[in-house]
């Protein structure tokens, strides 16, 4: 602790590593199958026991890759990651999404700034649209974020599953115009990272080629301002879903008790076909 | 130090959404296969500094087939490209696939953003937009440019094949020699060529070093597809933390469950983000 000049003591800073210090793990892959580990689900949209994800860590993480695919079924999953460190079990990232409605999907988080003590034991658990229905998972730590940024301590999901999946937002029958619908009517806590997860809501069969723009929005009814302006995401009649989309997570301040929305716009207009599934996640500082 | 921004600071702002047709900007690439096209401006001027930005690339509607891009900067006149040979595959058929780039670069207030591409076929079309953040995630300031870290030939990355049998790794150099110095490292896996194939899952390494001696960045990332999706369904990796000197040799190191060829390959491109 340093004194500067105006009194007292330096404030505590980052503790900061150079980038030239990162180190990966793997966790959780099996390559003599060329497969991850299988997580399963409890009851249709009721997460299942924790399956842990290799051994313990090796040495502090300050981010964390996941990747996931190979379901046993074409399904809606949103699953917890979690550490458990001397006894203790800690949700680190909570309700993150998988929309796999088309068999074969396959996903990843790249880098989520989080940080996770060495020695700490990963695990995650599912709830699947489909009982007992599973996913394979695997995890990449890195001792350093971006810049050699430490990692948040966790993330919260900012919306409430229904069926495993987001919140559907339709953007209605005028193409080209968007219309607003509430992820959720207060974040629990205060975030400085916003994640976005875009689903395929529960269509799995396009009539013709569909593009979006929407925004992500703070703010009560009527006056919501934008986070994120104009997202851009679309597919066609052969994948016939948006593959799953990960955008940010972006920088913010958000604060706790905040109400968030999606105002979203189409290029189509038939029924099922616009409509998407939105997922937001905060990280916790 | 850095200039460091709180978060409460954080702006963003969209470049190149047509909202009246719920599109981005479209690029068109040249003439010729492999050949970049123009220049076309994303929007008007940026309206602060980024130090963050989205890019998204998608609605290929004229052909499918596979781009790289080019993300430039125009200020005072002088055009720099900030991030070099991006890659975007839509080799299934047209308007199937949309990819999300998360860059951090900085780029200074009043410059004029502008893209060209390049197609595996002359004149292929696709759609751009952009968001510029004030900030990075932890206010970080943005890098200076996005360096290429692979040489493109019918619009797409390298070839690895993970040879026939399953489930044992096979390496393909991706570069002889980096460019430059790279402290986030960042990977794309296309299809290579084929759009028809089984249900595939891949683990690859992505490593730094000369022959013989090459040390892993990243372990056994995963990555697969299912039938009707025929290609893979994520593409863009990262960036990931490191710090790769100038003049490294990197390869990918991959295997697959499936022997059968053409569906065991993917083609990789590699990235890289100077200080």
């Amino acid at each position: 602790m340093w004194t500067w000049l105006y009194g007292g003591s330096f404030p505590n800073m980052f503790n900061w590593t150079l980038n030239t210090a990162a180190r990966t793990e793997n966790r959780g892959a099996i390559t003599a199958s060329t497969n991850a580990t299988t997580i399963t689900g409890g009851a249709a949209d009721t997460k299942g026991s924790y399956t842990d994800i290799g051994a313990v860590t090796n040495f502090d993480y300050e981010a964390i890759s996941i990747y996931f695919g190979n379901s046993s079924t074409t399904h809606d999953v949103v699953f917890d990651l979690a550490i458990s460190v001397g006894g203790n079990r800690f949700v680190i990232a909570e309700d993150l999404r998988f929309s796999d409605r088309k068999d074969g999907g396959w996903d990843r988080y790249s880098l989520l700034p989080l940080h996770v003590p060495s020695a700490s034991q990963l695990s995650i658990r599912l709830a699947s649209s489909v009982a007992s229905a599973t996913a394979d998972f695997l995890l990449v730590g890195h001792s350093c974020g971006l810049f050699g940024a430490p990692g948040y301590s966790r993330m919260v999901a900012l919306y409430t599953p229904a069926t495993s999946r987001g919140i559907d937002c339709d953007p209605g029958a005028t193409a080209h115009t968007k219309t607003r619908t509430q992820i959720t009517a207060s974040t629990p806590q205060r975030v400085v990272g916003l994640m976005v997860a875009v689903g395929t809501a529960t269509d799995v069969a396009k009539g013709a080629a569909a593009r979006w723009l929407f925004d992500i929005e703070q703010g009560g009814a009527g006056a919501e301002q934008v986070i994120v302006p104009n997202l851009f995401v679309g597919c066609g009649t052969i994948t016939d879903t948006v593959t799953q989309t990960i955008f940010g997570p972006f920088p913010c301040d958000i604060a706790a008790g905040t109400r968030l929305s999606c105002n979203i716009q189409c290029s189509v207009n038939t029924s099922g076909d616009r409509t998407r599934d939105i997922a937001l996640h905060g990280f916790v500082p | 130090m850095f200039n460091w921004v709180p978060h409460t600071a954080a702006r963003s702002e969209n470049r190149g959404a047509v909202t009246g047709s719920t599109a981005g900007t479209t690029i068109t690439a040249g003439v010729g296969a492999d050949t970049k096209g123009s220049y076309t401006d994303i929007g008007g001027t940026t309206s602060f500094d980024y130090e963050w930005l989205l890019f998204c690339v998608g609605n290929n509607i004229n052909l499918a087939g596979n781009f790289v891009l080019d993300l430039a900067i125009n200020v005072g006149g002088n055009r720099f490209i900030i991030a070099e040979d991006l890659r975007h595959c839509n080799l299934r058929a047209v308007q199937e696939q949309y990819d999300v780039y998360a860059l951090p670069l900085h780029v200074p207030s009043g410059s004029q953003l502008s893209v060209r591409n390049a197609g595996s076929a002359g004149s292929l079309q696709c759609d751009v937009v952009i968001i510029g953040y004030s900030s990075g995630p932890f206010s970080a300031p943005g890098y200076s440019r996005c360096r290429a870290f692979y040489t493109f030939a019918a619009g797409r990355g390298i070839n690895c094949d993970p040879g026939a049998v399953a489930h044992t790794k096979t390496r393909t150099q991706i570069t002889a020699s980096t460019p430059e110095r790279a402290v986030a490292l960042m990977a794309y896996v296309g299809p290579f060529t084929d759009v028809s194939a089984s249900a595939t899952r891949w683990l690859f390494d992505i490593e730094v070093g000369g022959a013989g001696a090459e040390q892993v960045l990243l372990p056994n990332m995963y990555l697969g597809r299912g039938a009707p999706y025929d290609i893979p369904t994520s593409m863009v990796f990262g960036p990931y933390p490191c710090d790769i000197p100038a003049a490294s040799r990197m390869s990918c190191n991959i295997q697959c469950h499936v022997t059968t060829d053409g569906d065991r390959d993917v083609d990789v491109a590699l990235w890289g983000f100077v200080p």
